[in-house]
């Protein structure tokens, strides 16, 4: 079991594609590539979770200190391809009430 | 009544196999529900709870038994005492604003399972979820 992550420049957004679990074990390495990549740019992000199956607290935890950046540089993260599952809880956690989820790429890329 | 020992690897980088397990062993009790993903979550939590707090060296068993119309899951560790169900529930509005990534488990835990109990007894941490049969 691994985490794969892609990112894509498209236009003024950075896409990541995931794809794996992200639980308490591959969470961190999961903010810290996010991170580092996304600090020097100044761009908004989707992230891209329709390869993911399962993401525990510490997952959802792990996009905190993602937003952290985006939000110091007035830039937007939000995510797209949530499993039922994993939107459940998403929305049992609040953090519907603080990053914007989609259903495609495209209803993202509009509300950028 | 039947009853499910599994013996859990106390190490993040076991949690997929310890998934499975958990998941095959409430299939076996219940069948398929479409309440199993997020039980086997709060389990999770709980098993990453232990880990992270937890002694090393300390061994995680957890048993699933089904009695009438409940599904009782009794996690049972020898680390040291801790018991996690006294955690005060979190402030969410706070907690997004401070942009902590960690502290939202228990919560989690305790809106999934029906009922929650604690106890320390002859050097072992003993937590009991309950679930509803339903569905």
């Amino acid at each position: 079991m691994e985490l794969n992550l892609d990112f894509i420049k498209d236009n003024n957004n950075i896409i990541v594609k995931v794809k794996g679990v992200l639980d308490a074990h591959f969470s961190p390495q999961f903010e810290k590539k996010v991170s580092e990549y996304i600090k020097p740019l100044n761009n908004h992000l989707i992230i891209d979770l329709s390869n993911v199956s399962h993401i525990a607290s510490a997952g959802f935890g792990a996009l905190m200190p993602i937003k952290n950046i985006q939000d110091s540089k007035g830039k937007k993260i939000v995510l797209i391809g949530l499993n039922d599952n994993v939107k459940k809880i998403f929305n049992l956690l609040g953090f519907s009430n603080v990053i914007k989820e989609y259903k495609t790429l495209e209803e993202a890329k509009s509300s950028l | 009544m039947m009853k499910i020992n599994l013996k859990i690897e106390p190490s993040l980088e076991e949690l997929d196999k310890t998934r499975n397990a958990i998941n095959n062993a409430i299939i076996q009790l219940v069948g398929e529900k479409n309440w199993i993903y997020e039980l086997n979550l709060a389990i999770e939590e709980i098993i990453v709870n232990i880990i992270d707090h937890g002694t090393k060296g300390a061994t995680i068993n957890v048993i699933l038994e089904k009695e009438n119309n409940k599904l009782l899951i009794t996690i049972i560790d020898t680390s040291t005492m801790f018991d996690m169900t006294t955690k005060p529930e979190p402030d969410l509005e706070q907690h997004f604003k401070e942009y902590k990534k960690r502290g939202l488990g228990i919560f989690l835990i305790k809106n999934i399972v029906d009922n929650i109990n604690y106890k320390y007894e002859k050097g072992k941490n003993i937590l009991t979820i309950t679930k509803i049969i339903e569905g």
